[in-house]
C-alpha cells in the first residue's frame, strides 16, 4: 500500500500526469459529491429547451436543460456516478477474471494454455462493439448485464498481457530459486510473479478505465445502456441529437464531461508508464 | 513456410468455426424468442409451434446448427423480418457504403498517422515530439460520439460550412462524407501516432543505427535506409488492426450521421430483434475482423527478419 | 617525431546525460592524447565512463547527452565545430569506432554485402562496383573470413558472434581510419574467439600503422595491446603511464586495487583429491544425453541440437568439480539437469542412490529439492525485484521447516559480510557484488548437501570477483557442501577447484584433479583452451605474471 502511493506522489514531477491525476479526482469528487452539488434533482422536469444560464425559481440552469426540461449540470453530475460506479465495478470483475486466466495460462503453459487463449482469441476476434450488441440484445440491457458484457469483452485483453508478462517472468531465475525450494505453483504465482505485474498493469488499468467509460458511454449513446432515466453521458447525447443542432449545448457538456475524465485516465497512464520504464 | 501458413489458416478456420457457434448459441437457441420474434407478439401458441416445427427447430441443437451452418455457407443468409426481403440484398449495398467510408479514412490516416509517428520517433523528447504526443493523447481521450458532436455544433450549427446528415438521399455527396471521416481518423490517428512514435524512438535507439551513423552515412540516409525498414513492421500490423476497430466505429459514426452503412445496419437489427440480419452481420463482421488479424500475424512474420530466415 | 599534432587529443572534457534534476556527469575534465600509430588504453569497470568517451569524440553521444566542457580535436581541428561535412569524414575516414556488440551492432534486416558496400569512399569517387567488391573481398580476407561469398549475402543472425566481430572490424577498417577505437571487443565473445580477435587486432595495426585506442575493464587485455595505459573511475582519469607503470601498482589506490584483484591471494588450493576421494559419491551421473530441438525457418521445427551427449561424471561430498567449456558445451544444462530445471533425454543421475534425472523439478520430493541448490551467473535475475531481501532470505531459511525470524537472517546475512539492516531493502537497491552475495546466502540456507554454482561471478566486475568467490568457498567449507562450479575462466578454476571436468560439444574430453588437468593437459582441446586463456589476457580474472615482466 505504502509503495502504490509512493508510486503516484512520484507523478509530481510530470506535469502532465499531474493535469491527469487532477482531473480523474475532480470528477472522483463530483460523483461523490453529486447529492451536494448539484443545484437541482436530475430527473426532474424544469424548463425544456431552457439555454445555460437561464433562471429557474432562484436558482441558474447553469448548462441549460435538455428536450424533457432537467437540468443539464445536475445529470452531468449524477452521470459521473453511474459512469464510475460502473466502470470501476466492471474494470476491476474484468481484472480478476483475467489476472487468474493469465497467471494460470503463461504459468502452466502446455494444454492449460492453449485452451485459455484460444477462448480469448474466439472473444477478441469479434470487433468490439459487434460483441456488445450481440451480447446485450441477447440478454438485454441492464446495470448487471452491463458488467457481465464488459467483462467477457475485456478480460481476454487483460489476460493477454498478464499471460506475456508471466510467460516472460516464470525464466527468470528467481522463479527457479523458488521451485528448488520447494514452493508449489500458486505460491510462485501469487507471491513471486504477481507482484512484478503490478507496474505494467497499473498503466494497463488506468487505459482501461478510460476505455470502459468510453464503451459505458457509447452503449448508452447506442440506446443498449442503462435503463432510463438514469443520466448516463452518452444517452443525454443520444436523446438530444434530433435538436443538437438547433441546441448544442444539450450535447456539448456531457461530450466535455467523458472527453476530461477519459483524457484524465490516459494522461495519468502515460505518466505512470515512464514512471515504470525507470523503476 | 507453408506449414506456417497452413497453421495459420487452420487456426482461422477453427476460431470461425467456434465463433459461428457461439453466434447461433447466442441467438438461435430459445426456439420461443424466435417465434415471436418472425411471427410478431400476436401470433397464437399454436401458430409459433407450427412454425418452429415446419422449420426444424425442435429438432436436436447440434443438427440445427450444422444446417444453419450449411446454410451460411452456401450463401442462403435467410430473410430480413423487417425488410422482408432475402438479408443479401438489405446487407452488401450497404457493406459497400462503409467499405468506401473506411477506404477514405484509411486513405487519410495511414499516411498522416505514419508521418507524425516517425517525426515524432526521430524528434524524440523535443518540442515537436512533445507536441504530437499531446495531440495523440487528447484526441484518443475523445470518444466518436463526443467528437461527433463538438465537430457538429461547430462546422454545422456556428459556421453552416457542412450538411448535418449524411444520409445521401440526394445521390452521392462527397461533403457528406467529410464530418463522418473527420471523426473516425481523429479518433485513431492518435493511437497509430504513438504506436509508430514508439518503434521508431526504440530502433533510433540501436546501435545498429549508430554503426550507420559512424560509418559516416548523412543522417537523412540513416533514417531513410536503415530506420524506416525495421520501424514501420509493428505499425503496419497496426494499421491492419485497424480495421477490425473500423468496424466498431462505424456504427457510432454512421448511427450519428444517419449514413447508412453496414454498422446502422446491425444496430437497427438488434434493436428490431431481425434475428437472420444479425447473425449475418455478426458473421460477416467476424470473418473480416479475423482474416484481417491472420494476414497481419503473417505480415510480421515475414517481414521480421528474425523469424523469416532463423 | 615529426611535429604534426597528434591525432586526437581530447582536454578537460565534460560530458553530461540527462535534465533536469536527472543529470549525472558522465565525464569530469578528461584529458588523453593519441599520437600516429600509438596504443593507448582505458581501463575502468562499468560506470567509469570510458565508453562515454569513445562516443563524444565521434559526437555520437545520443539525444540524452552533452558536452558540457573542454575541447577535443583531431589532427588540430576542433571536432565539436566541425560543419556536417568534416563530421562525415571524420566517422569514414579519420577514426573508427569496434562497438561492444557485434550482433546488436549491424542493421538485422540488410545483408552483410549490402552494409559494407554502403560504406563512404571504400575505394575512391570514381570507383565501380566491381572495385568496390573487389576492395572488401581484400578486406573480408584480411579479417580472416573465409567464404566470403557466403558472409556477403548472409544476414546477422546467421553468422556467429566471432565472425560478426570481424565483420565489424572490416567495415571500420574500409574507411581507412587513422584511428581505431575499440569498445570492449571480447567481452561478448568466448575465450578462444577473443584471443583470435586480439591476434588480429594486432596485426591490422601493425600492417596498416593504425593507432589503437582500447576500451576495456579487462587489465590483462589492455596489457597485451597497449603501451600506455589510463586508469578511469567515476568519471574520473584517476591514474596514467606506462603499461609496466600501471601493472606494478601505479600511483593511485585504486589501480593498486585493480591490479591486485587480478591475481588472487593465499595459497593455491592443493589439487589434492586424495581427501576425497574414498568418499561414497553424492551425485553419480552415467550416460547423461540432452536435445534441443532447432528454431526452424518461420517458427517451425527444424532438427535437433545435441547439448549433452553420453556423459559420465561422479561428485563426492564436500568436493569443489569445476566443470569447464565454451559457450555451446553443454556445461550449464547439465547444472540445470542436476537442479532439475531440465529433464535428460538419456541416461541417469542419481542422487545418494535415487534417480532424479530424468524428474523435473515439480515431481521430486521436497526433501531432495532442498538438498540441490543453485547460485545463477545474472545477479539481476536472481533476485525476486519485488520482495525485499530479508523476505526471500527467510523464505529460504523456513524452507527446512526453521522459525521465520529475523535473528536468523540477520545471521545468514552476517555470514555472507552484509549489514543486518539490508534485510528490509529491495534488490535495486543493492550492488551486482551484495545482490550475489544475497543470492548465495539464499542457497545455502536449507544447508544442501550440493551447490551448483553456474558462472558465480562472470556478471560482476573484476574487483568484485575474488571477494564473492572466497565467500563462496568458505561457506562451502563451513557447511561441508559440494561444489559444482560452472566456468569458462580456467584461470579462476586454477584457483577454486579440488578435480575439473572439461566439456566440449556436449562431452568430456578430460578430466582429473585440477594440478593434472590444467598443469599438464592430455587432450589437445584443453591445451588449446589454456593457451587462449594466456594469450587473451584472460576472461577477467588474471594472469599468472603481471604483462611486461620478462
Amino acid at each position: 500500500m505504502r509503495r502504490f502511493l509512493q508510486t503516484f506522489v512520484a507523478l509530481r514531477h510530470r506535469p502532465v500526469a499531474v493535469v491527469g491525476l487532477a482531473l480523474v479526482l475532480f470528477w472522483f469528487a463530483a460523483a461523490l459529491l453529486a447529492p451536494v452539488l448539484a443545484p437541482f434533482d436530475p430527473l426532474t422536469p424544469l424548463k425544456p429547451f431552457a439555454k445555460p444560464g437561464a433562471a429557474h425559481g432562484d436558482a441558474l440552469l447553469l448548462l441549460g436543460a435538455d428536450t424533457v426540461g432537467r437540468d443539464i449540470l445536475s445529470r452531468v453530475l449524477f452521470g459521473a456516478r453511474a459512469v464510475l460506479l460502473y466502470a470501476i465495478g466492471a474494470t476491476l470483475l474484468a481484472y480478476a477474471v483475467g489476472v487468474a486466466a493469465g497467471l494460470a495460462a503463461g504459468y502452466y503453459r502446455g494444454r492449460v494454455d492453449t485452451v485459455l487463449s484460444f477462448g480469448a482469441n474466439v472473444v477478441l476476434s469479434f470487433p468490439v462493439l459487434v460483441l456488445y450488441i450481440l451480447i446485450l440484445t441477447t440478454v438485454g440491457a441492464s446495470g448487471l448485464n452491463i458488467l457481465l458484457a464488459v467483462t467477457v469483452a475485456s478480460a481476454p485483453g487483460i489476460m493477454r498481457v498478464v499471460r506475456g508478462l508471466t510467460l516472460e517472468l516464470r525464466e527468470r531465475e528467481f522463479v527457479a530459486a523458488a521451485k528448488l525450494r520447494g514452493d508449489g505453483a500458486f505460491y510462485i504465482m501469487l507471491v513471486e510473479i504477481l507482484p512484478n505485474v503490478r507496474g505494467p498493469l497499473l498503466v494497463d488499468a488506468c487505459l482501461r478505465f478510460g476505455y470502459v467509460i468510453i464503451t459505458i458511454g457509447v452503449l448508452g449513446f447506442l440506446g443498449l445502456g442503462l435503463p432510463p432515466p438514469v443520466p448516463d453521458w452518452g444517452s443525454m447525447i443520444k436523446e438530444a441529437r434530433q435538436v443538437a443542432l438547433a441546441f448544442p449545448h444539450m450535447t456539448l457538456a456531457p461530450a466535455v464531461a467523458i472527453s476530461s475524465l477519459v483524457l484524465g485516465f490516459n494522461l495519468l497512464a502515460d505518466g505512470l508508464r515512464d514512471l515504470d520504464g525507470r523503476g | 513456410m507453408c506449414l506456417f501458413l497452413l497453421k495459420r489458416l487452420g487456426m482461422l478456420a477453427l476460431t470461425m468455426l467456434v465463433v459461428s457457434v457461439v453466434v447461433f448459441l447466442l441467438l438461435e437457441l430459445t426456439p420461443g424468442t424466435v417465434a415471436t420474434k418472425v411471427l410478431g407478439q400476436y401470433a397464437t401458441v399454436e401458430q409459433q409451434r407450427i412454425w418452429l416445427e415446419t422449420h426444424g427447430y425442435f429438432d436436436p441443437a447440434a443438427e440445427r446448427y450444422l444446417r444453419w451452418l450449411a446454410k451460411l455457407l452456401t450463401g442462403d443468409l435467410g430473410e430480413s423480418l423487417r425488410y422482408k426481403t432475402p438479408v443479401g440484398d438489405v446487407l452488401w449495398p450497404r457493406l459497400l457504403n462503409t467499405v468506401i467510408l473506411g477506404a477514405a479514412v484509411l486513405a487519410i490516416m495511414v499516411p498522416l498517422s505514419l508521418a507524425l509517428g516517425v517525426v515524432a520517433g526521430m524528434r524524440e523528447g523535443r518540442p515537436s515530439d512533445r507536441v504530437i504526443s499531446i495531440v495523440s493523447v487528447v484526441t484518443t481521450s475523445v470518444p466518436e460520439f463526443a467528437s461527433a458532436a463538438f465537430l457538429s455544433a461547430l462546422f454545422v450549427f456556428a459556421l453552416g460550412w457542412l450538411p448535418g446528415t449524411s444520409a445521401m438521399s440526394g445521390g452521392f455527396n462527397w461533403r457528406e462524407l467529410v464530418l463522418p471521416v473527420a471523426v473516425l481518423v481523429l479518433y485513431d490517428f492518435g493511437y497509430v501516432v504513438r504506436m509508430t512514435r514508439a518503434s521508431m524512438a526504440d530502433v533510433m535507439t540501436q546501435p545498429y543505427i549508430r554503426t550507420a551513423l559512424l560509418k559516416g552515412l548523412p543522417f537523412r540516409v540513416v533514417v531513410l535506409r536503415h530506420a524506416l525498414r525495421n520501424a514501420l513492421i509493428a505499425p503496419f500490423t497496426v494499421i491492419l488492426l485497424q480495421v477490425n476497430w473500423l468496424l466498431s466505429g462505424v456504427i457510432v459514426v454512421e448511427s450519428f450521421f444517419a449514413y447508412k452503412g453496414f454498422g446502422a445496419l446491425l444496430l437497427e437489427a438488434s434493436l428490431f430483434g431481425d434475428i437472420f440480419l444479425i447473425e449475418a452481420c455478426a458473421m460477416v463482421a467476424v470473418v473480416v475482423a479475423v482474416g484481417t488479424q491472420t494476414l497481419a500475424d503473417i505480415a510480421y512474420a515475414y517481414l521480421s527478419p528474425r523469424i523469416r530466415f532463423a | 617525431m615529426p611535429d604534426t599534432p597528434p591525432l586526437l587529443e581530447i582536454e578537460d572534457l565534460c560530458v553530461r546525460y540527462g535534465r533536469r534534476g536527472r543529470a549525472f556527469d558522465a565525464l569530469r575534465a578528461v584529458s588523453l592524447t593519441v599520437g600516429a600509430g600509438e596504443r593507448v588504453g582505458v581501463v575502468g569497470e562499468s560506470g567509469s565512463g570510458k565508453s562515454t568517451l569513445a562516443l563524444a569524440a565521434l559526437r555520437a553521444l545520443g539525444p540524452a547527452g552533452r558536452v558540457t566542457g573542454g575541447i577535443m580535436r583531431f589532427r588540430g581541428a576542433d571536432i565539436a565545430a566541425m560543419p556536417g561535412r568534416a563530421l562525415r569524414m571524420l566517422r569514414s575516414s579519420g577514426i573508427g569506432l569496434v562497438q561492444q556488440e557485434p550482433m546488436a551492432a549491424l542493421n538485422p534486416a540488410m545483408t552483410i554485402g549490402r552494409q559494407l558496400r554502403e560504406v563512404p569512399g571504400v575505394a575512391g569517387p570514381d570507383a565501380t562496383a566491381a572495385d568496390i567488391d573487389s576492395r572488401i573481398q581484400t578486406m573480408l580476407e584480411e579479417v580472416r573470413l573465409d567464404d566470403s561469398a557466403r558472409i556477403l549475402a548472409a544476414y546477422p543472425h546467421q553468422l556467429s558472434g566471432g565472425q560478426l566481430q570481424r565483420v565489424c572490424l572490416a567495415m571500420v577498417l574500409l574507411g581507412q581510419p587513422s584511428l581505431l577505437i575499440l569498445d570492449e571487443p571480447t567481452t561478448a565473445l568466448d575465450t578462444r574467439t577473443s584471443a583470435a580477435i586480439i591476434d588480429l587486432v594486432r596485426d591490422m595495426a601493425d600492417r596498416h600503422g593504425i593507432a589503437l585506442l582500447l576500451i576495456s575493464h579487462d587489465l590483462g587485455l589492455i596489457g597485451a595491446l597497449t603501451d600506455r595505459v589510463l586508469v578511469m573511475q567515476g568519471g574520473a582519469v584517476v591514474d596514467r603511464g606506462t603499461a609496466v607503470e600501471i601493472f606494478t601498482g601505479g600511483n593511485h589506490p585504486y589501480t593498486a586495487g585493480l591490479v591486485r584483484a587480478m591475481t588472487p591471494a593465499g595459497p593455491m588450493p592443493s589439487g589434492d583429491p586424495a581427501p576425497f576421494a574414498a568418499r561414497e559419491p553424492l551425485v553419480r551421473i552415467a550416460g547423461v544425453g540432452k536435445s534441443y530441438p532447432l528454431a526452424g525457418r518461420w517458427g517451425g521445427v527444424g532438427g535437433q541440437v545435441a547439448a549433452l551427449r553420453g556423459l559420465d561424471l561422479e561428485i563426492v561430498p564436500g568436493e569443489t568439480l569445476a566443470l569447464v567449456g565454451e559457450s555451446g558445451s553443454g556445461k550449464s544444462t547439465l547444472g540445470r539437469i542436476l537442479a532439475g530445471l531440465e529433464a535428460a533425454d538419456d541416461g541417469t543421475v542419481a542422487f545418494e542412490g535415487v534417480e532424479i534425472g530424468a524428474t523435473p523439478i515439480d515431481r521430486r520430493p521436497r526433501e531432495i529439492r532442498l538438498e540441490i541448490q543453485m547460485v545463477f551467473q545474472d545477479p539481476d535475475g536472481s533476485l525476486n525485484p519485488s520482495l525485499s531481501v530479508g523476505r526471500q532470505l527467510s523464505r529460504a531459511l523456513a524452507s527446512r521447516g526453521g522459525i521465520l525470524d529475523a535473528n536468523a537472517t540477520a545471521a545468514l546475512l552476517d555470514m555472507v559480510r552484509l549489514p543486518a539492516a539490508f534485510a528490509s531493502r529491495l534488490p535495486r537497491e543493492l550492488s551486482g557484488g551484495q545482490k550475489q552475495r544475497v543470492a548465495i546466502a539464499r542457497a545455502f540456507a536449507p544447508a544442501p548437501r550440493i551447490v551448483v554454482a553456474d558462472e558465480p561471478v562472470s556478471a560482476l566486475d573484476a574487483s568484485l570477483r575474488r571477494d564473492v568467490l572466497d565467500l563462496l568457498r568458505r561457506l562451502q567449507k563451513d557447511y561441508g557442501t559440494a561444489l559444482l562450479l560452472i566456468s569458462h575462466d580456467l584461470t579462476l578454476v586454477r584457483w577454486f577447484a579440488d578435480r575439473v571436468a572439461v566439456l566440449r560439444d556436449g562431452a568430456i574430453v578430460e578430466s582429473g584433479p585440477v594440478r593434472t588437468v590444467l598443469g599438464s593437459p592430455r587432450h589437445a582441446y584443453t591445451r588449446a583452451l589454456l593457451a587462449a586463456a594466456l594469450e587473451g589476457g584472460s576472461a577477467g580474472f588474471g594472469r599468472s605474471e603481471p604483462p611486461g615482466a620478462p
